[in-house]
């Protein structure tokens, strides 16, 4: 389950997916759901180094937020760009870059204060991804959105990425195990708390540690 | 449990996922979360396919 990948091509097969998702309109023209500003499929990071790393760690949440709360109108420039990258007038890596610029600013710093601090994990070689890849005006994410996602990419993202380790952060990522399991069936799939999970500190603590023992075993 | 067998069944799964969203890995919790959302795949693969859009089709 370790060892690099030859990922020629790998990189051009994520990029064309993304691009394609880009297009995909199906949840609101056939559930009623409303987008926010960042109205298109939010592509999410893979490290440049993702591929040659002998543990390829995938993380899967379950969706992008709306961008509602965000007062700096970085939601509105993501919009912006991920249109022209859906035009094909930027390329996949511009996005992922402005992406990891703003992440120590995710969940108010929770989300890299878990990743990188709590569980040592290098940006440079790890891989996010969503179940549901676009954002809803409300938050309101129904199963048959999440489900349908997961059939059309996400599935899709996860046999390109050939991870060793994929993480479902959160209860919600959890239903769908046996279904990310099909798509890896040589991935460990762990599910682990959410990065915000606010059960207090002993409950991360040791959520924290069972993780890394998980990492450092294989 | 069995299989969801109709959409009243499979509204109630949902409910009962719903309810399972503080679940904990490890847990007992976790499995029923694990079973019941094998559950609604099945019930969703058979019963409430989505119409792959029209721009997507290859």
């Amino acid at each position: 389950m370790s060892g690099a990948v030859d990922h020629r091509g790998g990189w051009l097969e994520v990029e064309r997916l993304y691009r394609e998702a880009s297009r995909c309109r199906r949840c609101f023209e056939q559930l009623g759901l409303q987008p926010p500003t960042i109205d298109i499929a939010q592509p999410r990071w893979v490290g440049p180094h993702y591929w040659t790393s002998d543990q390829r760690v995938l993380i899967l949440m379950i969706n992008p937020g709306s961008g509602a709360n965000r007062l700096d109108g970085a939601d509105l420039r993501m919009r912006n760009a991920l249109h022209e990258f859906r035009d094909g007038r930027a390329p996949l890596r511009e996005i992922l870059d402005r992406q990891v610029d703003d992440m120590p600013r995710w969940g108010r710093g929770r989300f890299w204060g878990f990743f990188v601090g709590d569980l040592g994990l290098s940006m440079d070689q790890v891989a996010f991804g969503n179940i549901a890849w676009c954002a809803t005006s409300d938050n309101s994410y129904p199963r048959r959105m999440l489900s349908a996602c997961l059939d059309l990419f996400t599935a899709r993202l996860v046999k390109l990425l050939q991870p060793t380790h994929i993480l479902l952060s959160g209860a919600a990522t959890h239903q769908f195990r046996a279904r990310v399991q099909e798509s890896a069936p040589n991935a460990h799939v762990e599910p682990v708390l959410h990065y915000a999970d606010r059960r207090g500190r002993e409950v991360r603590a040791a959520e924290v540690a069972r993780i890394r023992a998980l990492l450092s075993s294989r | 449990m069995h299989a969801i067998r109709s959409a009243t069944e499979y509204v109630q799964a949902l409910t009962g996922l719903e309810a399972l969203m503080n679940a904990r890995p490890g847990r007992p919790e976790e499995e029923r979360l694990d079973l019941l959302g094998r559950m609604a795949d099945a019930y969703e693969r058979e019963h409430l396919p989505m119409e792959m859009p029209a721009r997507l089709k290859r």
